[in-house]
């Protein structure tokens, strides 16, 4: 039985007389969720509204007596929670899948025992510390699980901790400094995930979480080199610009290599920002104005017809 | 080609169903259907279109400050006018994608240029957004342009909750809610009806569904946050009841898809249904995410769930959050709710697992 889209389905509804009852047992047979989607869907639904509550219920109520507790007690429920899931999720024999999901949740708790050790001992006050243990001592946990979404929350904790250091600690970084460097470091991963995934199929990167970290690099060189322009005069700026230049000529033959509609998107859409910018730099009056609204439109417009011509190229190639 | 194999046996099978008296334009089906294929607009390109549109309009409008041009209110006026009706001319006389971006920026400034040209000559706030809401409904009627389609139908909504707030009648939220919730109610049990009907709708048909849902979300955010408007405590049920209405409608319609008819577990799942929607009977916003997400799972349309999902979660944070209950009390009450779910868990499953043996 061949896939049917409900795009097919609207089409051929607009071009004949085809009857609404026998679409609607079309869409019902092909389309609509069936009986076991809906049970599949309900006991999802039910289990995370379920846990959610519970736990959501239990966590209040320690809220509700935590300025009373010991602080033996404080810390000594935490670590015997972070114990508690790392034993469930090294003995036992559950899916993978839920044994990832715990290990995440521990990983969060060790920023919970951070906190509340903070807190208790007024040490952990400078918060990049913080950071800093939170993201050391999940490393190997992070490395083991090889569990994307866990990797996730490792990268955001590497980008805060430099990001707090650079305002707690080293002030003389400059705001362009700090931008290439998160760039760098993201586009590190970046290249590591893309690259690991053919080497070794083991390391897990959907695409979800590979086009998030190419966002968050290109975030970080977009804001670097805008901010660089309009604050005069950047020694670093050129380095910026020429790491920028090279990493995105790369991100665009990877893309056309990969047929990734996506890395074709964002890299032209942050040099039409950076343009913009440098335009606008050059001069505010009026008619730039006026000249930046056309070009934007203009050179979005170039971008999105190259993409619709690619995707052409791309299913007459696939067929 | 893979696709147009797709559709021949679609045909077929169409054919075979409906007998003789069907008839269909088959060149015209296999030309859009090209047509779609070549001018496929991926999330990618959408996304592009909308932001490029916006930071477009941005420079533009910062154009018109630094000029000092909206000092003329008649030229606001003509250029405002020139740019809606060329944006939809535009899309009129070609349904080309690349062309989007621009129509949607002339579309925007345009409305931004009337709305300000207008209240300068100190027409009243009332009839502007009148007004606005008039142009963007008779415009669905002339293009069906996804996403200049798209924004129209926000630009309706948008007046509506924009005479709500400026007159101060915040309690006719409720008839707002209870109008959106019906209408997409309709609409998305009644697909096929739709899409049959004519061609403007059918083709109207993708950009009301998301159009819709989007509206409906801005009602409920006015209710779901609380002190965003003053609203009357007294009145917070009437938005709840429509709600709690449609989702029992719905409930119905999934235990006929999932072939429970023993009259013993039709009346628990309704007598548990019932408890467990009368408990949120004064958060309308919470029951409003549920419509959503049981409407948009129905007939599988994973955006709109996406969207429902989030905002299910968010919703019930916020309530939690505004509850003016001790910590203990908030956590009795959570740690109930939770075992009931997954009470509810276990019988599914069991139901489930039951129906399978047999």
């Amino acid at each position: 039985m061949t896939k049917i889209d409900r795009e097919d389905i609207q089409i051929i509804a607009r071009h004949s007389n085809w009857s609404a009852e026998s679409i609607d047992d079309v869409l019902q047979k092909e389309i609509y969720s069936n009986e076991a989607s809906w049970h599949k869907f309900l006991r999802l639904f039910f289990i995370s509204l379920g846990i959610g509550f519970t736990t959501a219920g239990i966590i209040f109520f320690f809220a509700y007596n935590w300025a009373d507790l010991h602080k033996f007690i404080k810390i000594g429920l935490i670590e015997s929670l972070i114990i508690v899931l790392t034993l469930i999720v090294s003995f036992s024999k559950i899916n993978l899948d839920i044994k990832n999901i715990l290990l995440t949740g521990a990983s969060i708790l060790v920023g919970v025992l951070f906190a509340v050790f903070g807190q208790i001992y007024q040490t952990g006050a400078n918060a990049y510390d913080f950071f800093l243990g939170w993201t050391l001592c999940i490393t190997i946990w992070v490395v083991i699980s090889n569990f994307p979404p866990l990797w996730l929350v490792f990268i955001a904790l590497i980008n805060t901790t430099i990001v707090l250091y650079a305002q707690q600690v080293a002030h003389s970084w400059s705001n362009v400094f700090l931008a290439t460097l998160l760039f760098v470091i993201n586009i590190l991963f970046l290249i590591f995930f893309l690259f690991g995934k053919k080497l070794s199929s083991d390391l897990k990167s959907p695409n979800w979480f590979t086009n998030l970290l190419a966002l968050a690099a290109v975030t970080c060189s977009t804001i670097g080199i805008t901010t660089g322009i309009f604050d005069e005069s950047h020694p670093f700026l050129l380095v910026l610009i020429i790491i920028t230049i090279i990493l995105y000529g790369i991100g665009i033959m990877y893309g056309l290599k990969e047929k990734s509609g996506f890395y074709l998107s964002i890299i032209p859409f942050s040099i039409i920002i950076i343009i913009s910018a440098f335009l606008l730099e050059v001069s505010d009056d009026a008619p730039m104005f006026f000249f930046v609204s056309l070009f934007i439109i203009g050179s979005i417009t170039l971008v999105i017809k190259n993409l619709i011509n690619l995707q052409k190229k791309w299913t007459n190639q696939s067929i | 080609m893979d696709k147009s194999i797709n559709i021949k046996a679609l045909l077929n099978r169409i054919r075979t169903s409906e007998g003789n008296k069907f008839e269909c334009d088959e060149k015209a089906i296999f030309e859009e259907h090209d047509t779609l294929r070549v001018n496929k607009s991926s999330l990618p390109i959408k996304v592009l279109t909308i932001f490029g549109g916006f930071l477009a309009t941005l420079a533009f409008l910062g154009f018109l400050l630094i000029t000092g041009l909206y000092e003329s209110e008649i030229a606001l006026i003509t250029f405002g006018i020139g740019f809606i009706i060329s944006a939809i001319l535009l899309n009129r006389i070609s349904d080309k994608l690349i062309l989007d971006t621009f129509s949607i920026s002339m579309y925007i400034i345009g409305f931004i240029l009337l709305s300000f040209g207008l209240s300068e000559l100190r027409v009243e706030n009332n009839i502007i957004s009148i007004l606005i809401c008039l142009i963007a409904l008779s415009s669905l009627f002339i293009t069906q342009n996804f996403i200049l389609s798209f924004i129209s139908i926000l630009a309706v909504s948008g007046s509506f909750l924009y005479l709500i707030l400026n007159n101060d009648s915040y309690d006719l939220i409720h008839l707002y809610i209870a109008i959106y919730t019906l209408i997409l109610t309709y609409l998305i049990l009644n697909e096929a009806k739709i899409i049959s009907f004519n061609k403007t709708l059918s083709q109207l048909y993708n950009p009301l569904r998301i159009g819709l849902v989007i509206s409906l979300l801005f009602g409920l955010i006015t209710l779901g946050k609380r002190n965003l408007i003053p609203i009357s405590e007294n009145y917070i049920w009437v938005s709840s009841i429509v709600m709690i209405a449609v989702t029992l409608y719905l409930v119905s319609i999934i235990l006929k898809i999932n072939n429970i008819d023993t009259d013993k577990s039709k009346v628990l799942i309704y007598t548990l249904s019932i408890i467990i929607l009368a408990s949120t009977i004064f958060s309308p916003s919470i029951l409003g995410a549920l419509v959503i997400i049981l409407l948009c799972f129905m007939i599988n349309y994973k955006t709109g769930l996406a969207i429902g999902i989030i905002s299910l979660i968010y919703f019930i944070s916020q309530y939690y959050y505004d509850l003016s209950y001790t910590l203990l009390t908030k956590s009795m009450i959570l740690f109930v709710s939770g075992v009931l779910f997954l009470k509810l868990y276990f019988l599914t499953t069991k139901h489930i697992s039951a129906h399978e043996k047999i």
